[in-house]
C-alpha cells in the first residue's frame, strides 16, 4: 500500500458575490511510495498551492478522496485535524514562516511544545538533527540575526523533529540565494535517504531535479510524470527542463 | 505640486485605513470629552457651593493633568501601532518620487484632519455629556438648578489648547520616525523582526524600591496639618505612579526571562508561546499595563475615600443624632424639674403631637442641669441617675455622695467632681454613655457627664449659692428625644408645625424656651456637601474607568491585528483553536490581573493614608472604612473581570479569523 493515495481530486472555487466558478483543480490522482522524495511542478495558477493546501488539510476538497497511511483524511474531524497534522505531517514553507518571537531552537520545539512533551526528550531529539543541518551552533539566535538558508534549515528541523510520516515542502528554495538553495536541497536529499518521504511543490527546475520522480500539473490536471531512474542530477535536470519546454510550448493535452 | 493635493492624499488615507482609524479618532474623541467634562466641573459654579471647594477644584485639576500626560501616552502608543501598518505606504510614495519633505506634508494634513475631527467631536460630547454631570452634582447638592446648556469657555480653551498641543507631539515623533527611514525599511516596515528587550535588572529593582518607597511614606506619613499630610500624600502619589512604570516596563520583561530560564514552566503549550510574545510586547505592554494600573489605583483611591467620607459622616451623624426629634426645654427654675410639672408638660406634648399624627417611639427622656462659668474649666452635665438607668436601661446603683461620670473623650484624672461646696467621688468613668452624644447640642468636646443619685440637693445648692447668675451659670433641663417612623418629608412639616405649640407650651408651664432639633432638617447640609465630593468621585472614577477601558480594548485590537499572523503559522503548524484559544487566555490572565492586583496593592498601601485624610473631615471609623473600601475593590474587580472577558473575546475573533475582515 502507497503512503499517500490522491484519487480524482477536484476543488471548485465559488466566488461568495457572484460571478464565474474558478476550478482550480479538476481530477488529480497520484500515489506516493515511502521513502520516495516527488516533486511537483506547474507554472503559477495550476492549482499547486490548492493540492499542497487540501494534502496539508488546510482546505477540503469538492470531491475525490486522500488517504494518508490507510486513513481517508477529509473523514477526519475538524476538532482533531490540527492534532493529526502535527503527529503526522511536517511543513516547510517558502517565506519560512519562523515566529520572530522565538529563538531558533523554540521554533523548531514548537510542535513537540504543542504537543506536550516533555523538555528532556525535546532536546535529546533536538540535538542529532541540529546537527545534521548544520544549525547546531545558531540554536539560541533569533530569526532576524540569522541568514536566509539558515532560517530554513531551521524550519526543516522544525519539520522533521515530530518525526512524521510525510513531509510536505511549498517551494522551499524560492526565497533562497542558489548557494542555499543547493545546500538545502542537497540536506532533502540526504533526510531523504534516511528514509523519510517528502513531497515537494516546485517550479524551480533545479529543485525538482533532485528529487526521485516529478509530477507536472497544468489547469488542474496532472499533465506528466518523469522518473529518475538511473539518471544524475544534470541528466535528470535535462529531461525535466525539456517536458517544461514542451509544456510551456503549448502542446495541448491528449 | 497643489496643496489639495496632500489633503486628498491624507483624507484617502485615512478612509482607506478606516479598519485601524476608526478606533483610534473614537479613542481620542472620548479622551477629548472626558478632558473637556473635567475640566468644566473644575471651572463650573454648581459646585461653588460647595464647602472644600478649594480641594475639590484642586483634585479636579490634578485630574485634568493625569488625563493630558495619559492623553499622550496613549496617543503615542497607538501612534506607533499606526505607523507600522502604514510604511509600506509611504514607502511606495517614496518610491513613486516624493520626498521625505512630501511625505512630511502628508502627515501634516493627516494628523491635522484627526485632531480637527477628534477635538470637535470630542468638544460636542462633552459639551452633552457635561451638562448631565452637572445636573447629578446639582442634585446630589440640592443647588438650584436649570437645564440650559451652559458652556465653560476656559474649559473649551483648556481642551482645545492641551490637545493641539498634544497633536503636534505627536506629530513631531511620528516625522522624527519617517525622517530616519529608508524607502525600503518603509516597505518593509511591517515585518522588520524587534530585537528582543534585555532584561535590566537594577532598573526592574530600582521599581521596586521606589513602590516600596511611596508605599512607606503612605503608611507612616503623620502629620498634624492638613497641608503637610496633603503634601506627604503627593509625594508618595508620585513615587508610586514612577515605581509601578518602571516596575512594569523593566520588571515584566525581568519576569518574563525568569519565566523562560523555567523549562518547566515555560514548554507548556499555554504558556509557551504567550511568555516568549510577551517578552517582545512587554516594553510598550508594561507602559500600557502601568496606565492601567495607574487608572484603576485612581479610581479605587477615588471612589473608596469619597464613599468613606460619606458614610463615615452617616454614620457619625447617626451616632451623634440617634433619634428623629430631641426636644430641649430650657428652664432658669430648678422646681419645674421636680414635682408634677413635667408629667404634665409630657402629656400635653404628646397630646400636640398625636394630633399631627406623630406617635413617639424609642423616647429618651431625662431632666438634665447644665452648670457652668467662666471660672470654671468644664461645663458639667448633671443627670439624674434614676433618668439615665430608665434613658440607658442599665441597673446601676450610687450611695449618696457618689457619681459617674462620662468623659466626651476628653482627658479627666482626678477623683471627684465638685461644685462650690458638693463634691462627688467618683465611682467610675462610664465607658459609653446612654448614647454616643448627649445630643447634638454639645458643641464643646470639654463637657462632662455627671450622674450623681441626689438631684435635687444639687439644684438647691445651686441656687443658693451666693454666686448663682453671677459666676455661676446653671439651666435646667428637660430632654426629651424621639422616633416618629414619619417620612423625611413628614418629619420636616412636623418640625416646623410643632414650633407653636412649643412655644405655648413653653410660657404655660414657665420654660425659657425649648431647643428643637430634627436630624432630617441638620442633615441636609452636610449630606449636600459630602454628597457633592462622593458624586465629583464616582465621575471621575468613570471617566477613569472609561480611559482603563480605552487602552485595554485598543491593545487588545491592535495586538490581534499583529499576532493575527502568527497564530496563522501556529495554526498550520498544527496547533488547534481550543489550544490557540488556551494561549490567549494564559497570557491575557497575566496581562489583565497584573495591574489589578497591584493597583489593589496600592490600596492596601493607601488605606492609611486615606484615614488620615478623613480624620482632617473629623472622621474615625476604621472597620467601617475597611468594610466600603474592601467592597469598593471587589466591585471594581468584577467590573474588571466583565471588561476582560469581552475584550479577549475581540482579540480572539480577530487573531483567529472569526471575524472576516471587511
Amino acid at each position: 500500500m502507497s503512503l499517500l493515495e490522491v484519487t480524482g481530486l477536484r476543488k471548485v472555487y465559488v466566488p461568495r458575490a457572484g460571478g464565474s466558478r474558478v476550478e482550480a483543480l479538476r481530477n488529480i490522482s497520484f500515489t506516493v511510495e515511502r521513502g520516495e522524495y516527488a516533486a511537483i511542478m506547474g507554472e503559477s495558477g495550476s492549482g499547486k498551492t490548492t493540492l499542497l493546501n487540501i494534502l496539508a488539510a488546510l482546505d477540503r476538497p469538492t470531491g475525490g478522496s486522500v488517504i494518508l497511511d490507510g486513513k481517508d483524511m477529509s473523514k477526519i474531524k475538524e476538532s482533531a485535524m490540527a492534532a493529526y497534522r502535527r503527529n503526522n505531517l511536517g511543513f516547510v514553507f517558502q517565506d519560512f514562516n519562523l515566529l520572530d518571537t522565538f529563538t531558533l531552537a523554540d521554533n523548531i520545539y514548537l510542535p513537540l511544545v504543542l504537543a506536550g512533551r516533555p523538555y528532556k526528550e525535546m532536546r535529546d531529539r533536538l540535538i542529532p538533527i541540529a546537527t545534521t543541518l548544520g544549525i547546531e551552533k545558531l540554536l539560541n539566535k533569533y530569526p532576524y540575526e540569522v541568514s536566509g538558508g539558515e532560517k530554513q534549515r531551521a524550519a526543516v528541523a522544525r519539520a522533521l523533529i515530530t518525526g512524521p510520516k510525510l513531509i510536505l515542502a511549498d517551494e522551499p528554495t524560492g526565497a533562497l540565494d542558489s548557494r542555499s538553495s543547493d545546500e538545502l536541497l542537497r540536506l532533502f536529499s540526504e533526510v531523504n535517504r534516511t528514509g523519510q518521504t517528502i513531497l515537494m511543490v516546485t517550479h524551480s527546475v533545479n529543485a525538482a531535479s533532485t528529487a526521485g520522480r516529478v509530477l507536472f500539473i497544468k489547469d488542474g490536471v496532472v499533465f506528466h510524470q518523469l522518473y529518475r531512474g538511473n539518471s544524475t542530477n544534470g541528466q535528470f535536470y535535462q529531461k525535466i527542463s525539456d517536458t517544461m519546454v514542451l509544456l510551456a510550448t503549448g502542446r495541448n493535452r491528449e | 505640486m497643489k496643496t489639495g493635493f496632500y489633503s486628498h492624499l491624507a483624507a484617502d488615507g485615512i478612509r482607506k485605513n478606516k479598519r485601524i482609524y476608526f478606533p483610534y479618532i473614537l479613542m481620542c474623541v472620548v479622551l477629548i470629552a472626558m478632558f473637556y467634562i473635567v475640566s468644566f466641573l473644575r471651572y463650573t459654579d454648581a459646585i461653588s457651593g460647595i464647602v472644600g471647594v478649594k480641594t475639590i477644584r484642586f483634585t479636579l485639576n490634578l485630574g485634568c493633568w493625569v488625563l493630558a500626560v495619559f492623553s499622550c501616552v496613549f496617543l503615542f502608543y497607538a501612534n506607533a501601532f499606526l505607523m507600522r501598518s502604514r510604511k509600506k505606504e509611504f514607502g511606495l510614495y517614496n518610491i513613486f518620487g516624493m520626498d521625505k519633505g512630501n511625505i512630511g506634508k502628508v502627515i501634516e494634513w493627516e494628523t491635522a484632519i484627526v485632531a480637527f475631527i477628534s477635538i470637535c467631536a470630542g468638544l460636542v460630547l462633552g459639551i452633552a455629556c457635561s451638562k448631565f454631570a452637572e445636573l447629578g452634582l446639582v442634585k446630589v447638592i440640592g443647588a438650584e438648578t436649570n437645564y440650559k446648556l451652559t458652556v465653560e469657555y476656559e474649559a473649551v480653551f483648556m481642551t482645545v489648547a492641551v490637545y493641539i498641543v498634544v497633536f503636534i507631539l505627536r506629530l513631531l515623533n511620528t516625522q522624527g520616525k519617517i525622517s530616519t527611514a529608508t524607502a525600503i525599511s518603509l516597505l518593509r516596515g511591517e515585518q522588520t523582526g524587534e530585537r528582543p528587550p534585555r532584561a535590566n535588572a537594577t532598573l526592574g529593582l530600582s521599581g521596586v524600591v521606589l513602590l516600596s518607597l511611596g508605599y512607606f511614606i503612605a503608611m507612616t506619613a503623620n502629620f498634624s496639618s492638613a497641608r503637610t499630610l496633603l503634601a506627604a500624600a503627593f509625594i508618595a502619589v508620585l513615587l508610586v505612579i514612577v515605581g509601578t512604570y518602571i516596575t512594569m516596563v523593566a520588571g515584566s520583561v525581568l519576569l518574563c526571562r525568569i519565566l523562560q530560564k523555567n523549562k518547566r514552566y515555560y514548554y507548556k503549550p499555554a504558556h509557551f508561546v504567550s511568555v516568549s510574545s510577551m517578552v517582545f510586547r512587554m516594553k510598550r505592554n508594561g507602559a500600557g499595563l502601568a496606565s492601567i494600573c495607574i487608572l484603576i489605583t485612581m479610581v479605587l483611591v477615588m471612589i473608596s475615600s469619597t464613599a468613606c467620607l460619606l458614610y463615615g459622616a452617616r454614620f457619625d451623624f447617626y451616632v451623634d443624632n440617634p433619634r428623629e426629634f430631641t426636644l430641649d426645654f430650657v428652664s432658669s427654675d430648678p422646681d419645674v424639674l421636680n414635682g408634677t410639672v413635667l408629667p404634665e408638660l409630657k402629656t400635653k406634648l404628646l397630646a400636640a403631637l398625636e394630633e399631627r399624627n406623630a406617635v413617639p417611639k424609642n423616647s429618651y427622656d431625662y431632666r438634665l442641669v447644665n452648670a457652668g462659668g467662666p471660672e470654671w474649666e468644664r461645663d458639667l452635665y448633671f443627670i439624674p441617675l434614676e433618668d439615665y438607668n430608665i434613658a440607658a436601661g442599665t441597673q446601676l446603683t450610687l450611695e449618696p455622695g457618689q457619681a459617674f461620670i462620662f468623659t466626651f473623650g476628653n482627658d479627666f484624672d482626678g477623683d471627684t467632681v465638685s461644685i462650690k461646696g458638693m463634691e462627688w467621688k467618683i465611682k467610675d468613668s462610664l465607658e459609653k454613655f446612654m448614647y454616643a452624644g448627649v445630643d447634638a447640642m454639645v458643641v464643646s468636646k470639654s463637657t462632662i457627664a455627671v450622674i450623681i443619685p441626689d438631684h435635687e440637693e444639687l439644684t438647691r445648692a445651686i441656687v443658693s449659692m451666693p454666686e448663682f447668675n453671677k459666676s455661676v451659670f446653671a439651666s435646667f433641663d428637660w430632654v426629651y428625644d424621639f422616633d416618629t417612623g414619619l417620612t423625611p418629608e413628614e418629619q420636616l412639616e412636623l418640625y416646623n408645625d410643632i414650633r407653636d405649640p412649643l412655644d405655648e407650651l413653653c410660657r404655660e408651664y414657665g420654660f425659657m424656651g425649648v431647643n428643637r432639633g430634627s436630624r432630617e432638617d441638620r442633615g441636609g447640609d452636610e449630606f449636600a456637601m459630602y454628597g457633592g465630593i462622593f458624586f465629583l468621585g464616582v465621575v471621575l472614577s468613570i471617566v477613569f474607568v472609561a480611559a482603563a477601558v480605552l487602552i485595554i480594548y485598543y491593545k487588545q485590537l491592535t495586538e490581534g491585528f499583529e499576532d493575527k499572523p502568527r497564530f496563522e503559522t501556529m495554526r498550520k503548524i498544527g496547533m488547534t483553536g481550543g489550544e490557540i484559544r488556551k494561549s490567549i487566555n494564559s497570557q491575557m490572565l497575566t496581562v489583565f490581573f497584573f495591574p489589578l492586583l497591584l493597583a489593589m496593592a496600592h490600596l492596601i498601601f493607601a488605606f492609611p493614608l486615606i484615614q488620615r485624610l478623613l480624620l482632617v473631615f473629623k472622621l474615625s471609623n476604621e472597620p467601617l472604612f475597611s468594610r466600603v473600601t474592601a467592597s469598593v475593590g471587589a466591585v471594581v474587580a468584577a467590573l474588571y473581570a466583565v471588561v476582560y472577558r469581552v475584550t479577549s473575546n475581540t482579540y480572539y475573533d480577530l487573531v483567529s479569523g472569526v471575524r472576516k475582515e471587511r
